[in-house]
């Protein structure tokens, strides 16, 4: 059932907040493969509102190619430009979605300064 | 002049070491087909009307057998091809081109061409296949360059210099060069300015008058998804079923899906500008989930629409709100009961706004319910815009 898994995660969510632990934070990026859209969008909202404690997870993924448009996405969104250099490679990724999030992500970047 | 229809294709690559009409549109062909082989269109075509369980078209796959053609498996992605081309003009020991350089010096030697497509007629692989377009964009004659253009376009990384070969092939005195090069670039790029100049006065009137035109805009982390874009679930409903004015070609207005402020901001200028590009005046939007907050900010650039429907908006009032002013007809909220996304997003569910229509329908928690096409079915959204 979505709802619970969903219950979870906002409770994983509190659980990252509240000790800092990153397995707390691993199981939101874990359901950023989530096959239903409401994890996955409940996970993404709940790791750009975490903020730059996401960023190491995030960073991680990328280099992993985990869920790449969405990952490119998040970080684009944190707003931190000391990841635009991790971001730009993929700009020009084989993989014409991974390419585009990537240079939205970039721009999105740039609108921030 | 126009070229001399050809009766019997020369298959394989002999065509690339003759001259002459027959040759020169079997080189043509040769490049366009290699192209539908590596994107795959045979597959394609055929899940498309025979469902999943064929895998390729009979029909096309037989023409490419008459043109000699290697199988080639589906490759999609693009290649670095600036160092393909360094590779490629080593080899032959020909002159390296200069980036800053925009228009491409002919291959005068034809050798080169012949060399090229005989090891892709022997080798048969997506790497033979990309040099042998990556070279005929030097070829001497504009069909050979424009069809190695269209068919490099999904895979090579140097977007901006096919464009250019193509821009070019629009100007050509030859029709076929024309029709090819326009396509391609309607597909390559479609908000080219070329094409605009192309159609003419009397296209972009047609498009200005047209102010019963309704608009699907995704929401975050959507820009991929299929039930939006035309072909979707959601797209193909309600074209069919609610809103025949739907657009539905394949430059239809997407954004990043981020989710910031930033993202929002930027995809509001873009919404603008492309309603401009498209000549549209009034047009109805139907929004889902924090694109309703893009279009509220699109009306704040001074946009000007129709009727605006508000799937699953998540409300940041006065953050995003509408222009009032700027919206001819209604704004209509459709949502659930406690939609869990917004609730992540601390977003609000209902709109206290003046001028806007609630509507809740009977379901809990789903945020993506309602784009679903059974969902308005059952609850008659319908009559709610």
């Amino acid at each position: 059932m979505w709802i619970l898994k969903a219950i979870g995660l906002f409770l994983a969510a509190a659980g990252w907040r509240l000790t800092g632990s990153q397995q707390f934070g691993a199981m939101l990026i874990r359901a950023l493969s989530a096959k239903n859209e409401n994890l996955k969008n409940i996970a993404g909202i709940l790791i750009v509102r975490a903020g730059h404690r996401s960023e190491p997870l995030l960073q991680a993924a990328l280099q992993r190619r985990e869920n790449l448009p969405m990952t490119l996405s998040l970080l684009g969104d944190l707003g931190d430009r000391m990841v635009e250099n991790e971001i730009r490679p993929f700009s020009t990724d084989r993989d014409p979605q991974v390419a585009e999030a990537a240079r939205q992500a970039l721009r999105v970047l740039a609108s921030n300064r | 002049m126009p070229y001399e229809p050809v009766n019997t294709p020369i298959p394989g690559p002999s065509s690339f070491s003759q001259s002459g009409d027959a040759a020169t549109l079997t080189q043509a062909a040769v490049l366009l087909a290699t192209g539908a082989q590596l994107r795959g269109d045979s597959r394609r075509l055929r899940l498309t009307s025979a469902g999943p369980d064929a895998a390729r078209d009979p029909a096309l796959d037989e023409e490419f057998k008459l043109l000699g053609l290697p199988e080639l498996a589906e490759s999609t992605g693009r290649i670095n091809s600036a160092y393909n081309r360094q590779l490629l003009l080593s080899r032959y020991k020909l002159p390296m081109q200069s980036d800053a350089i925009l228009t491409e010096t002919p291959i005068r030697d034809q050798s080169v061409f012949a060399d090229v497509a005989q090891r892709h007629f022997a080798e048969g692989s997506s790497k033979s296949a990309l040099d042998l377009m990556e070279i005929c964009l030097r070829h001497p004659n504009e069909l050979i360059r424009v069809s190695a253009a269209a068919a490099y376009s999904e895979h090579s990384s140097e977007l901006d210099r096919l464009i250019r070969i193509l821009v070019a092939g629009t100007r050509s005195t030859e029709d076929l060069v024309r029709s090819i090069s326009a396509t391609a670039l309607a597909l390559a790029s479609p908000d080219h300015a070329r094409l605009r100049e192309m159609q003419g006065p009397a296209l972009q009137f047609g498009a200005a008058s047209a102010s019963d035109t309704t608009m699907l805009v995704h929401g975050t982390w959507a820009q991929n998804s299929p039930w939006w874009q035309p072909g979707g679930d959601f797209h193909t409903y309600i074209l069919q079923s609610v809103r025949p004015d739907l657009y539905s070609q394949a430059d239809r207005f997407a954004w990043s899906g981020g989710y910031s402020d930033a993202a929002r901001a930027l995809a509001a200028t873009d919404l603008v500008a492309w309603v401009q590009n498209h000549h549209e005046q009034g047009l109805d939007l139907i929004t889902h989930s924090h694109g309703g907050n893009v279009a509220f900010l699109a009306t704040q650039n001074g946009l000007d629409l129709g009727e605006l429907i508000l799937l699953s908006c998540p409300v940041h009032v006065p953050k995003y709100q509408p222009d009032m002013t700027h919206i001819n007809k209604k704004v209509v909220s459709i949502r659930v009961h406690l939609d869990l996304v917004i609730l992540a997003d601390r977003g609000g569910q209902r709109f206290n706004f003046p001028g806007i229509a609630e509507n809740v329908l009977p379901i809990w928690f789903d945020h993506f319910a309602t784009h679903n096409p059974d969902v308005w079915k059952k609850y008659n959204v319908p009559a709610m815009i």
